[in-house]
């Protein structure tokens, strides 16, 4: 009897952890990280105060696959490094930059912060593959406070998310099982990583039967979530402020799908945005969504939206001459 | 195999069923078979030297119990210890020696450029090797019999819970622990399972986040300030006792869930009032291992001033040097040796005493914690230079911006807090253990510590995995 009682009291604190796991859970984005994950934690761990970078890019998937360091350094004699971030906020770049900033040595001359046309679209609780963040359990209580006032947050989504994101990269319940029952870890594997250099990851791979995220609902969003647009413009003013150069820049889109994105509410909005902000604080800003088409061939794609090697070498050249042009 | 790893949380509860649904002739070598391949999880080539020291020290003290004459028994006495001795020698210090030669010969002109033969070194081998020795030792001075049966001195050697990291068991305690009849009881499971949870806790939720701050300083110390120094330093004490106390728990709790007791190896250790209290509290089963079979033998305290100092400074560079082959342990083992040597000449005085017993007991405590501290650095740093650098930081002051200058203020804060937390936990441990207290709270409070310290091990655990510290020797 008491050898019963003692299992039943295991069953109940495993499945009471479970119970408050799931609804954990319930906060995170499906799917789960990539199984790239891991060469990406790796990239972005070269990052450190033993060597001093001129250059940074910051912001989101489509920065970190579209930026070459090795190429920018040849065009620039400059020392870059790539740290795109998967589904990076605005709001989070704020407080990575804060941490970046404390941990390279000295300071950039320039930080360039990679556009994408539904940065203001997401809700707060983006950005859950952002290793200092995840980390990070008070960075996380920030995030979660963040915009608590604001009556934006309850329509653009809850920020829980960030906090309890560690969840999914810590190997819980969910993953743990899926990996027991399937007897492997199955999850996608999203880029075929050659190197890694400075927070980029040489991805070759190129998807030609791929539809999906050619339709997106966000880009019926005509009014950007306004926390993330006070925390970028909060962003520039920060980084302005320590006497850093700052640039934008927006990758170019695949052929198809562009003809969603151009005319959508939602980059109505974005370029009104970036082009208020631009003039506001005289930021350079480079836009290469309207340059698509005949020169950013399907093969330079990994798949509709982000860059493949070959579009990152091509990307990375033109953004060196744009940089050479605004900064010494 | 790691405490903190999927295969373990397979492996053991395969083992326990099987362990107790067994019958009791076939439980010790059901758990032989369990520590074999948790040990040979890692690199099953080294079972073979768990295998010899096991054989060696079987066959040696059933002769040196069967044997009545002295020079025999001494002799078996001597091959024990030279075949223990010659293992650790080859696969910890054989490099070491060679590599401090060549450093000498180096200074006498002699150059050699050739290849050095870099061993790996097996996990725990300091740990069993001392377990198997004691076990040897304990037979010739006619402590204990001999173990008649090879299967359960086998088990005695490499009992998975507590082989890699200790504690270092005495044959007199662990033997009897194991042979007994073990019958499953929910209060021990309860009472283990406490124990691992906070094992877990103090390592994972704890230690590894300190490790970020003190790696990220230790790693490159010409990068940041006193400040940053001190901080890590302080930061180091907590993270290697909750790092090597929380495995402990973590062995102690998974050896309690089968039945069996192990000794507990720490007492809040940074309360002590000097270096010689430090060492009653800190890895409680070593120092008491170096008193009686290195300290006593060497004279103690019983033979006059000259060699008792002689006996504690020899006892605390071998201890130092167990730590590792490295002349920082070296260094570690004289700080504290030095100390305890001047604590001794100290308390011969009366004058001295009467002024150290005005001195308040908060101020002697900081004074034990600092000097604990300034060793800490030597244990720490890859090397001599790398302390002095560490050192040499000590005068540049900038003040708070620089204390936090590896990390944020947040992550600062959550740190301190969780050094408050665990003293506030050892505080209300007293002099029991943790867990043991948990025991008496109300239900609801029980529980919500369970389930709230699972998340927190879950959630709270830092992405870079930190091995355990204490693997390494």
């Amino acid at each position: 009897m008491a050898n019963f009682r003692f299992f039943l009291k295991l069953a109940l604190f495993f499945g009471l952890l479970w119970a408050i796991d799931q609804g954990f859970a319930h906060f995170l984005e499906a799917g789960g990280a990539p199984r790239d994950y891991r060469a990406f934690v790796e990239s972005k761990e070269q990052f450190g105060s033993d060597r001093a970078v001129d250059v940074l890019f910051v912001g989101d998937s489509h920065i970190a696959d579209a930026l070459v360091p090795g190429v920018f350094e040849a065009e620039t004699g400059k020392e870059p490094f790539n740290y795109g971030v998967y589904h990076l906020s605005p709001l989070e770049t704020r407080y990575l930059l804060e941490d970046l900033l404390r941990r390279t040595r000295g300071k950039p001359e320039v930080v360039v912060l990679g556009l994408n046309p539904v940065m203001f679209a997401r809700g707060v609780d983006s950005g859950v593959y952002t290793p200092r963040l995840i980390e990070d359990p008070l960075i996380r209580a920030k995030l979660f406070l963040a915009g608590g006032d604001d009556p934006a947050k309850a329509q653009q989504g809850d920020n829980l998310g960030s906090l309890t994101a560690a969840a999914d990269k810590l190997h819980l319940f969910r993953p743990a099982l899926e990996i027991l029952r399937k007897g492997g870890d199955d999850r996608p594997v999203t880029r075929e990583v050659r190197s890694i250099d400075r927070g980029y990851l040489e991805n070759h791979k190129h998807l030609d039967e791929t539809t999906e995220w050619i339709e997106d609902a966000r880009l019926e969003q005509a009014e950007g979530n306004p926390i993330h647009k006070r925390y970028f413009e909060e962003t520039i003013r920060f980084l302005q402020d320590k006497g850093i150069g700052v640039a934008f820049v927006n990758t170019p889109y695949h052929s198809r799908r562009w003809p969603v994105v151009a005319p959508s509410p939602c980059y109505a909005d974005f370029v009104r945005t970036i082009e208020a902000l631009a003039a506001k604080y005289d930021v350079p800003a480079f836009n290469l969504a309207n340059e698509h088409g005949g020169d950013w061939p399907d093969d330079h794609y990994l798949e509709f939206e982000h860059l493949c090697y070959p579009g990152a070498v091509k990307f990375t050249r033109l953004i060196a001459a744009f940089l050479r042009e605004h900064f010494d | 195999m790691l405490f903190n790893s999927y295969a373990f949380v397979i492996f053991f509860p395969i083992v326990a069923t099987g362990f107790f649904l067994l019958p009791q002739r076939a439980r010790t070598p059901w758990l032989l078979l369990a520590s074999y391949v948790f040990y040979g999880y890692w690199k099953p080539a080294y079972l073979v030297l768990i295998a010899i020291s096991t054989l060696v020290d079987y066959v040696c003290g059933r002769r040196i119990h069967a044997s009545s004459d002295p020079k025999i028994r001494k002799r078996l006495l001597i091959v024990s210890l030279v075949v223990n001795l010659g293992i650790l020698f080859f696969f910890k210090y054989l490099l070491f020696v060679a590599t401090s030669a060549l450093w000498l010969a180096g200074l006498a002109g002699f150059e050699y450029s050739g290849q050095l033969w870099d061993v790996v070194l097996p996990v725990g081998i300091s740990f069993y090797t001392f377990q198997s020795m004691g076990y040897t030792i304990d037979v010739y001075r006619e402590k204990i019999p001999a173990e008649r049966s090879l299967l359960q001195f086998a088990l005695y050697v490499s009992f998975f819970p507590q082989l890699v990291a200790g504690p270092i068991e005495r044959a007199g305690h662990l033997l009897p622990e194991l042979r007994r009849t073990h019958r499953f009881s929910d209060a021990r499971a309860v009472e283990g399972l406490r124990l691992v949870l906070w094992g877990f806790i103090k390592k994972v939720v704890i230690a590894d986040r300190l490790a970020l701050y003190v790696n990220m300083v230790y790693g490159q110390p010409e990068a940041y300030s006193a400040e940053a120094v001190l901080i890590a330093t302080a930061f180091f004490a907590v993270q290697i006792y909750c790092d090597f106390s929380g495995y402990t728990d973590i062995a102690r709790g998974v050896a309690r869930l089968l039945g069996v007791r192990l000794m507990r190896n720490f007492n809040r250790p940074y309360i002590a009032t000097s270096i010689r209290d430090f060492w009653h509290r800190w890895h409680i089963s070593l120092s008491t291992w170096f008193r009686d079979y290195v300290y006593i033998p060497l004279g103690g305290s019983r033979h006059g001033l000259r060699r008792t100092c002689y006996a504690l400074a020899i006892t605390f560079l071998l201890s130092g040097l167990w730590h590792g082959a490295n002349w920082t342990f070296v260094v570690w083992g004289a700080i504290h040796g030095g100390f305890a040597v001047l604590e001794f000449l100290g308390s011969r005085r009366e004058a001295l005493r009467a002024v150290v017993a005005r001195v308040p007991m908060a101020l002697r405590r900081v004074l034990v914690v600092g000097v604990v501290c300034f060793a800490w650095v030597f244990f720490r740093a890859e090397s001599l230079e790398s302390a002095g650098a560490i050192l040499g930081r000590l005068d540049r002051w900038y003040g708070l911006g620089g204390a936090v200058e590896p990390t944020t203020w947040g992550q600062l804060l959550y740190m301190t807090g969780l050094v408050m937390m665990l003293q506030l936990a050892e505080h209300h441990g007293r002099d029991r253990d943790f867990p043991e207290r948990i025991a008496r709270w109300p239900l609801l409070a029980r529980w919500f510590f369970y389930i709230a310290g699972a998340l927190a091990v879950l959630y709270l655990a830092p992405q870079q995995d930190q091995p355990f510290i204490y693997f390494q020797f």
